[in-house]
């Protein structure tokens, strides 16, 4: 059974202009036009694909092959430069330190901004407006640069070079995301359902548990997922405010100079595979996120 | 419900303990650190240190530049994205996903993608070297190659940044009824009319938006730059990190973070006074 | 006992005075129509009877209970949504138990109530169904269903047939009207369809402007509106509001105009002692009868007559209203 939000959020992408140029007569003319517009599009989509295909490529090769010249489109499947790449000092910690900082960091965003997003789609309340644009502003400023006073705060009071100070840095980026994605969200679900079960014997709390909740259940994962992702892409923060305690990110900045080319070209794949995945697990809601959330 | 007058702001209450916290607090603090010298006092030290430092013109000149490139063409390249999804019928869903994938990929990973090709031993040289263009392996990505280097940053941040500009513009195209075009048909306007006079105008406040966020996200490039060209090519922000991570200089930094914002500010303030939408002319 | 009692229940958003000093009783077992123009403030009124508003002030009793301060699950009251509010998570059973199961009762009990209430309603090979997979009427058929199954004191009802079309419409007005009939329960119904409050209502409230303008059985509203407002509101066309005419020679002291239903004049077509002219601008054959709208005196004056009737595009006609259906309306608009 699909959610009429997670239907709300599509019919959104799906209710999107659509004339087709080509469903006319199909003149010599347009079919020039029609061969012209699929090679754009393939072209585009070669675009996209054929750099990450490539770094592909650089991982699953060996490192010898990666140093190597030239570079072959097909040096066959090894395993020998993922496998260098996790046994290399520090690696294993900075994956798990990465994981860790972005569940912190879901976790921040979804319990702080799930309550905001429906107090913004539920009241009509003093201050709403100064609030709301406090949100859509924040997220045009460059938050990273706030790592800088925080490296300071956090030496102060003992969390410095900790995952939940980072945590606390990616939440700031990703908190203002949650609060609006979730508000559209919870817009999209009629506020009758919640008052019907307040007059079939349910308090605020209860209706929000059996009637919003379930339908919200979906579109809340996946902007949890997005935290996830942002705060697992941050690469700025990262590297000034963890030292010992670095995450992939960090990592990789860090190392830069010292570091084998191999390592950088699987730590690169080993970054991009999880965002890639989660965010194809999104990506019904992506539009709804952006869209809403721009205005 | 009779309990509704505070409940929004107990709601409210904990997102903006946090952000107060970890977003005003430390703002402000950058200000503090950026114009208070070691001795705690008022002074534009930092700034003059800043400013004097020999890399911060070439690295004003070419975070500037790089946005300048970058964000027009990603701005046609996703206008003309969206559009062509807008005439898709099957296959729509999946090409969008395959347009949007840069969307997750974090700037350090594209620098590390864009490495693989670019790099001295990389796949665009061995191409080079298989068509007999060059004879051995060559490295653009130095400082004796400046403009190389710019255009390599400048491919890398093109091919992550244009997804979140397809996205914004996508769903903006979504919000514009379609009858609009269908009069424009009636009344006899070819396609390039239809989009010059109607489409594109009524998307302009997503343009709007569109732009403002992508031009502030170009400002802050960084990982991409210290992956391609390391230090050889400085950029506002990887300034900044050198200031605070390998000079230990906090107000230094603090002091480019305030630059960086101000020329954030300022461009903003542009945009929003050239592609002012009037209120009265909104949907 | 269920019965109601609003006693100057106001409502104000801001400066916006929604309700003001609303005044209403309720027998119990009454079935109460509340209806109006839409912002007449009647569907504010129900969601306060509701709970789901606040009240600025007034006292709300059911029996001899205040409720003003009692959250909406203790008001023991149900309520079917304009736009049925079924929940889509839930199979129709699931919606209809929920309130039963919210109130903890015996699941032997839910059974047998779901089903029965299922059945009273149609919808009963519907059970395992998703809202999304029903029609319109059909959701608001396990709207209905679920408010049924709670046996609340009071049913509340806000224009629960306005999203279905037409035929549906009709259908399910009959439908309801001998289920809720049958459930004897005091119910309170928000419309703005005057024909669904006069065939439904045992009383009708007309509302308009946030004060309820006349509370009385179906008929009384028809034909003795209280103010203008009702005798423009209810009747199609509306009551025509006409200065009283020296050839009919028919008024009293202080009269400001007469109101006469279009049905109630008698037609001449030849000039006669009492009757004065008008003519004839509009023709419109409506089936049962065609309506005439014409000019007298400057006045326009609308008149329902027998479909068989030749009646010219311009020519003129005599009219009287029939004796006893002059209605007399003072300067403030009010019944005298």
């Amino acid at each position: 059974m699909k959610s009429p939000v997670a239907n709300s959020a599509s019919a959104q992408v799906q209710g999107l202009a659509r004339f087709n140029p080509f469903s006319r007569r199909l003149s010599p003319q347009n079919n020039a036009w029609r061969w012209l517009f699929w090679a754009g599009v393939s072209i585009l989509i070669l675009w996209v694909l054929a750099p990450i295909g490539l770094l592909i490529i650089n991982a699953i090769s060996t490192p010898a092959q990666v140093n190597g010249w030239p570079k072959s489109i097909a040096p066959g499947i090894h395993t020998d430069t993922l496998m260098f790449f996790w046994n290399y000092n520090g690696v294993i910690s900075a994956l798990i330190n990465s994981i860790l900082a972005a569940v912190f960091t879901m976790i921040i965003a979804i319990l702080l901004g799930a309550p905001a997003g429906y107090a913004l789609a539920r009241f009509v309340f003093r201050g709403m407006t100064t609030y709301k644009m406090i949100i859509v502003m924040s997220r045009a400023f460059p938050m990273p640069l706030l790592a800088l006073p925080l490296a300071v705060i956090f030496i102060q009071v003992g969390i410095d070079d900790s995952l939940i100070g980072l945590a606390f840095v990616h939440a700031t980026l990703a908190l203002p995301f949650s609060v609006l994605i979730t508000s559209s969200l919870f817009m999209g679900i009629p506020v009758e359902l919640e008052e019907a079960a307040w007059t079939m014997g349910c308090d605020r709390w209860q209706a929000f548990r059996k009637v919003v909740l379930p339908l919200a259940a979906p579109g809340i994962a996946a902007s949890a997922v997005f935290a996830f992702v942002i705060s697992w892409n941050e690469v700025f923060a990262s590297a000034i405010l963890t030292v010992q305690n670095r995450t992939l990110t960090a990592f990789l900045v860090q190392s830069l100079a010292e570091s084998p080319a191999e390592i950088k070209f699987a730590g690169g794949l080993v970054l991009v595979v999880p965002a890639l995945l989660f965010l194809f697990a999104i990506r019904k809601y992506l539009f709804s996120m952006w869209g809403i959330s721009n205005r | 419900m009779n309990n509704s007058k505070w409940l929004p702001y107990y709601l409210i209450a904990p997102s903006a303990l946090f952000m107060a916290l970890f977003f005003l607090y430390p703002f402000l603090q950058i200000f503090a650190e950026a114009f208070l010298n070691s001795n705690g006092e008022v002074s534009l030290g930092n700034f003059s240190q800043v400013i004097n430092d020999f890399n911060f013109m070439p690295a004003l000149k070419n975070t500037l530049l790089l946005t300048a490139v970058v964000v027009p063409v990603q701005l046609v390249m996703a206008i003309g994205m969206a559009l062509m999804v807008s005439k898709m019928n099957k296959g729509r869903d999946n090409i969008l996903y395959i347009w949007t994938i840069p969307l997750g990929i974090s700037d350090l990973a594209a620098g590390i993608i864009w490495l693989a090709i670019l790099e001295q031993f990389g796949f665009l040289n061995s191409f080079l070297h298989a068509v007999s263009l060059i004879d051995g392996p060559a490295a653009w990505l130095n400082y004796q190659h400046p403009i190389a280097l710019f255009f390599a940053v400048a491919v890398a941040e093109i091919w992550r940044g244009t997804a979140i500009l397809l996205v914004i513009l996508v769903s903006g195209l979504g919000l514009i009824p379609k009858e609009y075009e269908e009069a424009g048909k009636i009344f006899g306007a070819n396609y390039w009319q239809r989009l010059w006079k109607i489409t594109l105008p009524l998307l302009r406040p997503s343009i709007q938006s569109a732009l403002i966020l992508r031009t502030l996200l170009a400002l802050e490039v960084f990982a991409v730059v210290m992956m391609l060209g390391g230090t050889d090519m400085p950029v506002l922000m990887s300034e900044t990190f050198n200031w605070q991570f390998s000079y230990r200089d906090t107000g230094a930094a603090s002091a480019y973070a305030v630059l960086i914002m101000a020329v954030s500010v300022l461009i903003t303030g542009f945009y929003v006074k050239v592609l002012n939408v009037p209120k009265e002319a909104r949907g | 006992m269920s019965d109601i009692r609003i006693e100057k229940v106001r409502k104000q958003f801001g400066n916006l005075e929604i309700l003001k000093s609303v005044d209403l009783e309720i027998k119990d077992k009454e079935f109460v129509v509340l209806l109006g123009p839409s912002g007449c403030g009647k569907s504010t009124l129900l969601r306060i009877i509701a709970g789901l508003e606040t009240e600025s002030s007034g006292t709300i009793r059911i029996g001899d209970r205040v409720i003003n301060s009692l959250p909406p699950k203790s008001r023991r009251i149900a309520m079917v949504f304009q736009n049925y509010a079924v929940f889509p998570h839930m199979t129709v059973f699931e919606n209809i138990a929920f309130g039963l199961r919210m109130r903890k009762d015996s699941e032997e009990h839910i059974q047998r109530k779901v089903k029965e209430t299922a059945e009273l309603m149609h919808i009963e090979n519907r059970l395992t169904h998703y809202s999304g997979q029903l029609s319109g009427g059909q959701r608001q058929r396990v709207s209905v269903a679920r408010a049924l199954a709670m046996e609340p004191e009071v049913l509340l009802m806000d224009e629960p047939l306005s999203n279905l079309d037409a035929l549906l419409r009709l259908e399910m007005r009959a439908e309801l009207k001998t289920v809720l009939s049958a459930s004897n329960t005091t119910t309170i119904y928000v419309t703005h369809d005057q024909v669904e409050a006069m065939s439904l209502a045992d009383r009708i409230a007309v509302m308009n402007g946030g004060r309820i303008e006349q509370y009385d059985v179906p008929t009384e509203i028809y034909h003795n509106p209280a103010t203008e407002f009702v005798g423009s509101f209810i009747g199609n066309p509306p009551m025509n509001f006409i200065a009283p005419k020296a050839g009919w020679n028919i008024s009293k002291n202080q009269v400001n105009k007469l109101g006469v239903r279009p049905e109630d004049f008698d037609v001449r077509f030849e000039p006669q002692e009492g009757f004065i002219k008008t003519n004839v601008l509009i023709k419109e054959l409506l089936g049962s009868h065609q309506q005439l709208t014409t000019k007298a005196d400057g006045e326009m004056i609308r008149i329902n007559i027998p479909s068989d009737l030749q009646v010219p595009n311009g020519s003129d006609l005599f009219i009287r209203p029939a004796d006893d259906k002059v209605r007399f309306y003072d300067q403030a608009g009010h019944i005298m």
